[in-house]
């Protein structure tokens, strides 16, 4: 028994790099039981919810100013941070397994908070998603749009309310005309990105075996049975080999009358070498990442003014030369969209080009572009981490006063709204940047090496063909080190 | 791309991999001590030296300040709207100032590195990323940058030839 439990021990806490230990979380009753509740995500979906509530009712009602209003200090300091740096990489789209924004359309199709009756059926048009906008190509110019008014967004209390709330609707009005989760998988700007770097997560819902579920005609993971509404996210779990649109609701694991499906703790960026799937729309998105990454740690890290200056749409001049609020911001705006459609990667197609010429390959540099793209996850979830350490370490003592005052009427309801602001750990903030992209840049060329491999069956032009990529990645980590420590 | 060709056929040539590591960390350390010792200055005696610094919504200006180890620093603070901080709690400095106020701020820059200045009063909607940088460098050079980029170069060549040379992965 002591055995098993240290081997067990064993295999949990080497399943994060070792593809032999994968450790399934249903091999132990307890995980087992809570993922077939029928209640468990209405259970942790419901807090959120609370919270939700609280966090759009402050940003309309409570004080304007950004650090002491819960609504920003609870979505942009803490969510963001908990969301890139922990939730994401570790556990993959945990986040959309209790995101409260879809809650309500899911309740309304389903008629129902928990159980499903005798009888079901869905609730709503349950129209199918239009064949042409069935790509990622809504959720990079929906999340970019927004992106833009980052500066806005970040801290101005009433923008964030009036964005989660429109999302909210959105959500609630989507599942009314469309079937499942279209929102989720099709408009969701969070889940965008969630979906792109969850592919680096070392968590996964997987089938245990995929012959049994090839083999199974009634596929009640797709379709539901008695105790399951099947997959929300159009997806079938039974062919699952990436995380990018598995929500982690748990449908599957309900429906499954074989056990069949297994919550895996595995190594990270798996699913990079994941072949199938790979298209331009969605490496386009990690572009879009890494652009932001880059513009964001600038403009808010940074010390040039004249940058916040115009992603400040409000901004008024008040000395010097200075442009206006909507002409700097319309340079601002320019910055942002040009960065992430064209330079970044028109720079990467550049290199791929160069890449193609060393392999001396016969395919597309399009192919090329796409196939690499992907090695851009770790380096881009690297500098976001690198991003949101700051915003944490530097702000954690507002997270402490929102809670006493979540209104900003003027309460104390644990008594630490007046806890002075006090950064921590300052000194350490530099090396912690510097690990995350020294990480980030050797797992980036790990898996780049090994897609290269995938893509060339040559040795010799596959090192040749992952050579200027290699380069481009030191060259992309060079300039997160230098926006950091420079 | 002769260069390219030249480090393409070095990672695949017949040298032992070891021995190919040690001479890219050799001539990788040697680039980097070389171009320290180009761009570093000939004399690094501390200074004292004066700065005028204008505190606005919502950045300084200058908002960089580079010295070197050892110097005295001598900050002239205004503010040119509301009141703002002046916070480098790294280097043990604390001080706020209003508009119309003037305020002298002496540093020992004791420590290298690049530090972050960062108000500490709230001054307006965008007052968290109110934020300037002051840098100590160690002889005219950011050890801490050029340290941590020529680690990050020979993480990643090393990568590189490490997972080059692996065996081929399945997809």
């Amino acid at each position: 028994m002591v055995d098993g439990r240290a081997s067990s021990l064993k295999n949990l806490l080497t399943s994060f790099i070792s593809h032999r230990n994968e450790f399934d979380l249903t091999d132990i009753e307890f995980f087992r039981r809570i993922f077939k509740h029928r209640a468990f995500q209405w259970a942790v979906i419901l807090p959120n919810l609370f919270i939700f509530v609280i966090v759009v009712i402050s940003g309309f009602v409570g004080t304007p100013v950004g650090n002491m209003s819960f609504a920003v200090v609870f979505v942009w300091i803490l969510w963001w941070f908990a969301l890139m740096t922990v939730l994401t990489p570790l556990f993959s789209r945990l986040w959309c397994m209790i995101c409260p924004l879809p809650a309500f359309g899911d309740w309304l199709q389903r008629r129902g908070f928990i159980k499903k009756e005798g009888g079901f059926r869905w609730f709503g048009l349950n129209k199918p998603w239009p064949a042409p906008l069935k790509n990622l190509w809504p959720v990079n110019f929906i999340f970019l749009f927004i992106a833009t008014f980052i500066v806005l967004l970040t801290t101005r209390p009433v923008v964030t309310s009036i964005l989660l709330l429109t999302l909210f609707v959105l959500g609630t009005v989507l599942a009314l005309l469309f079937a499942k989760r279209a929102f989720c998988r099709y408009i969701c700007p969070v889940g965008g990105f969630l979906g792109l770097y969850s592919m680096f997560a070392s968590f996964e819902i997987r089938p245990k075996d995929r012959t049994l579920c090839e083999r199974h005609v009634t596929k009640e993971c797709v379709r539901g049975s008695d105790t399951s509404f099947g997959c929300p996210w159009l997806i079938y779990p039974g062919g699952l080999e990436r995380n990018n649109f598995c929500g982690l609701c748990m449908e599957c694991i309900k429906a499954c009358p074989y056990n069949n499906l297994a919550v895996r703790i595995r190594r990270f960026a798996k699913d990079l070498l994941v072949k199938s799937g790979r298209a331009l729309d969605e490496v386009y998105k990690a572009h879009i990442m890494l652009a932001l990454a880059l513009i964001y740690i600038a403009i808010t890290q940074g010390p040039w003014g004249w940058l916040r200056d115009w992603g400040n749409v409000f901004y008024k001049p008040t000395y010097g030369f200075a442009l206006s609020g909507i002409q700097g911001f319309a340079i601002h705006a320019a910055i942002v969209w040009s960065s992430s459609l064209i330079i970044v990667p028109g720079v990467f197609y550049l290199f791929c080009a160069l890449s193609k010429y060393l392999a001396k390959g016969e395919g597309s540099t399009k192919n090329v572009f796409i196939n690499f793209s992907y090695t851009l996850i770790p380096i881009g979830l690297a500098g976001w981490i690198g991003f949101s350490i700051p915003i944490i370490l530097v702000n954690w003592s507002y997270i402490l006063n929102v809670i006493s005052d979540p209104l900003g009427w003027g309460w104390d309801l644990f008594g630490t709204k007046y806890i002075p602001w006090q950064p921590v750990l300052l000194e350490a903030i530099p090396y912690l940047q510097i690990l995350a992209v020294i990480i980030g840049l050797i797992y980036s060329i790990k898996y780049g090496s090994e897609i290269s491999k995938q893509v060339y069956q040559d040795e010799r032009r596959a090192v040749g063909a992952f050579l200027p990529i290699a380069i481009f990645l030191i060259l992309v980590s060079i300039l997160f080190i230098w926006l950091f420590v420079g | 791309m002769f260069l390219l060709e030249v480090i393409f056929s070095f990672t695949l040539g017949k040298m032992h991999r070891s021995i190919k590591t040690f001479i890219a960390l050799i001539i990788l350390l040697a680039s980097f001590a070389c171009f320290a010792y180009y761009v570093s200055p000939v004399s690094a005696q501390p200074q004292h030296k004066y700065f005028n610094v204008t505190a606005r919504q919502f950045a300084y200006e200058p908002g960089r300040i580079v010295v070197n180890e050892g110097d005295i620093v001598t900050i002239r603070l205004r503010s040119a709207d509301v009141t703002h901080g002046f916070y480098i709690p790294e280097l043990g400095v604390d001080e706020t100032v209003s508009y119309g106020e003037e305020k002298i701020i002496t540093i020992v820059a004791d420590k290298v590195g690049k530090f972050k200045i960062r108000c500490s009063v709230t001054c307006g909607p965008l007052h968290p990323f109110m934020v300037g940088e002051f840098v100590v460098e160690k002889g005219g050079i950011n050890i801490i940058f050029l340290g941590s980029t020529t680690i990050l170069i020979v993480a990643g060549v090393l990568s590189f030839i490490i997972f080059s040379r692996r065996g081929k992965q399945v997809g």
